[in-house]
């Protein structure tokens, strides 16, 4: 709820304005060096489509597997005491405080070539996963999911467990109560969390280039883009960086914040 | 047959509960006791929401929780409804697939559902309502939602956490008719001794995590074993026939009514809300009669005093009062009551006599 008419203290108002400043500034830089006049045919060169494709299909990918794997875990992490409770939900939110880097070196020696299960899936299946679009998925999926757990969890705690109730003394089965009654009452919570696991996973670098690698046509994100960019052609960085801000401010303007913030 | 038999034990967090008691064949069955007594909890253990940790719940022929046998019906298997204090209605549902809710939990498609839901919403009045969301509702119109949706489940049983609390007097007449009128074995946790009156014929007392006394309702209202049971049952029943505004006593007594009423009716009202006085009394109370004190019951700083006359009943007056009056048994005395303390229950209840 916003409150008008009530004067807000300047003290306030001013530590507020230095925090937005913060946030701010680094984009007004980027923006005064961005070659605006070579922008349009940067942004469409061939190269820098594809790497668009790519960071959309591996978020959207991201998030939907967040989306299925994610209320369930978020869910039980909420609303069933088992022991052992705190050491999964550390491990579940471990990769929100784990460094990237850390996260795609723990993928590489689990999913990569050598890994305990990816020599499996390579000699069983003929799977391997670095260098492809699916373990840039993947990787992405390790630093998204925290965050869709993380919102699922916390409303799932709040929610009034009477509704269950209610559901059930009705003759709804536990599995008729769960899609009836407690996923639309989460119905808020999962569409902030699609938005956040979809906007981390849009952002991932450091563990998909340790583990999915560096590879033009299969994992070469957006960030990753950037990065080689960086290295050889500042021009070209500037206007892919400035592009991500672009898109990211495009779709949070979009949901206009709504299912970010709950009131 | 729905009659409940349990008797168990269980444990929720440190606080420990013992219910033991029968129901038979009754089905008008009243839950009372003080505040934190367990009321709810045995609410929840019936509908399968708690368990017990040793002995056994039986409802008809059919054993629903034994721990020793391992036996435990989970409560949408229950035929039963539990209604919270509150209703639990859902929020993300209009009132029509509220209703229609248990419907689509048998199966019905959602057409056939919606259908059913709305003749039920037909029978309570509430067609009206059938596209709101219950956040556009009042509490008395979420009260007969939620009612409507326990009852098209069609249950054996139907337990209700205080269903009038927080309720304005006309939403809680409403809701009284209606349940009335149910053939369903009724289980209801009230603070209302009047609620009990009207809608029960069978008590179950709680206190401290205990059932202290059940039975029929007179034994109850007639040998109370705790004091708390002696307060809250505290109340006089008078019967006869109302005309519109005047109450007449089988004994030819007449007294005004708050409200218009006729037939049969029994009038009931608290002895703490009698006066006496040494004179016929002049002022507000339009109700007064003359009688003769035939007993006298003290008890901490209160009177307790039975008054004999065309009616018996019992006024409770402070020892300061008592001592001022300077009555003793056997005096004859004048006693009043305001008509607005008057409770008008439909003739049901065998009057104590």
């Amino acid at each position: 709820m916003k409150t008008k008419h009530r004067p807000t203290p300047f003290s306030l108002l001013a530590t507020a304005a230095l925090g937005f400043a913060l946030l701010a500034i680094p984009f007004v830089g980027l923006a005064q060096r961005t070659p605006w006049s070579s922008f349009v045919q940067i942004a469409t060169e061939e190269t820098v489509i594809r790497s668009i494709s790519l960071s959309m299909i591996i978020a959207t990918s991201s998030a939907c597997i967040c989306l299925i794997l994610g209320i369930p875990l978020g869910w039980i992490l909420a609303k069933v005491e088992f022991r052992g409770l705190k050491i999964v939900r550390a491990v579940v939110l471990l990769p929100m405080v784990l460094p990237p880097v850390a996260g795609g070196t723990a993928l590489l020696f689990a999913l990569g070539r050598k890994g305990f299960i990816g020599e499996k899936l390579n000699s069983w299946f003929g799977i391997t996963l670095p260098f492809t679009t699916a373990g840039a998925i993947i990787a992405a999926t390790f630093v998204a999911l925290p965050f869709f757990v993380l919102s699922i969890e916390s409303s799932a705690t709040e929610l009034d467990s009477k509704l269950e109730e209610a559901s059930l003394n009705l003759g709804a089965s536990p599995i008729r109560t769960f899609f009836t009654v407690t996923l639309p009452m989460l119905r808020s919570s999962i569409l902030a969390g699609i938005a956040l696991s979809w906007a981390r996973a849009l952002g991932e670098f450091g563990a998909t280039i340790t583990f999915a690698g560096d590879n033009p046509e299969q994992t070469r994100t957006l960030p990753l883009q950037l990065f080689v960019a960086l290295e050889t052609n500042p021009e070209r960085a500037m206007v892919i960086g400035m592009l991500m801000v672009v898109i990211s401010l495009s779709v949070l303007v979009t949901l206009r914040g709504n299912w970010l913030v709950r009131r | 047959m729905t009659g409940i038999h349990l008797s168990g034990k269980t444990k929720l967090g440190a606080e420990e509960f013992e219910f033991s008691f029968e129901t038979g064949t009754h089905k008008r069955i009243a839950i009372i006791g003080p505040n934190g007594s367990g009321k709810t909890t045995l609410l929840r253990l019936i509908a399968g929401h708690e368990c017990l940790t040793s002995g056994s719940l039986q409802i008809g022929k059919a054993i629903y929780d034994e721990p020793v046998s391992e036996c435990f019906v989970p409560p949408h298997l229950r035929d039963l409804v539990l209604q919270h204090q509150g209703g639990s209605v859902f929020p993300h549902l209009t009132v029509e697939d509220n209703v229609a809710f248990p419907y689509r939990a048998k199966g019905y498609s959602k057409r056939n559902a919606r259908s059913l839901a709305r003749e039920t919403l037909e029978d309570f009045g509430l067609s009206k309502l059938k596209h709101k969301y219950p956040e556009q509702l009042s509490g008395g119109q979420t009260a007969r939602v939620s009612l409507a949706r326990s009852l098209t489940r069609r249950p054996k049983l139907l337990l209700l956490d205080e269903p009038t609390s927080a309720l304005d007097v006309e939403s809680v007449n409403q809701i009284h008719q209606i349940l009335e009128r149910l053939d369903t074995t009724l289980f209801v946790v009230s603070h209302d001794p009047v609620e009990v009156l009207k809608l029960s014929d069978y008590i179950i007392a709680l206190e401290r995590n205990e059932v202290i006394q059940f039975g029929v309702l007179e034994s109850i209202i007639h040998q109370p074993t705790s004091p708390w049971l002696t307060k809250f049952f505290d109340l006089n029943l008078i019967s006869g026939v109302a005309t519109g505004l005047e109450f007449k006593s089988d004994c030819g007594e007449l007294l005004q009514l708050p409200q218009h009423h006729s037939g049969n009716v029994q009038i009931s009202f608290p002895s703490s809300a009698v006066s006496l006085h040494l004179s016929p009394p002049t002022g507000s109370p339009r109700n007064r009669w003359k009688s003769t004190i035939t007993g006298l019951d003290r008890k901490d700083n209160l009177i307790r005093i039975k008054l004999s006359g065309s009616f018996d009943c019992y006024a409770t007056i402070t020892l300061a009062s008592f001592q001022e009056l300077e009555i003793a048994l056997g005096n004859t005395i004048w006693a009043s009551v305001k008509a607005t303390e008057l409770n008008v229950l439909p003739n049901t209840i065998p009057a104590k006599t």
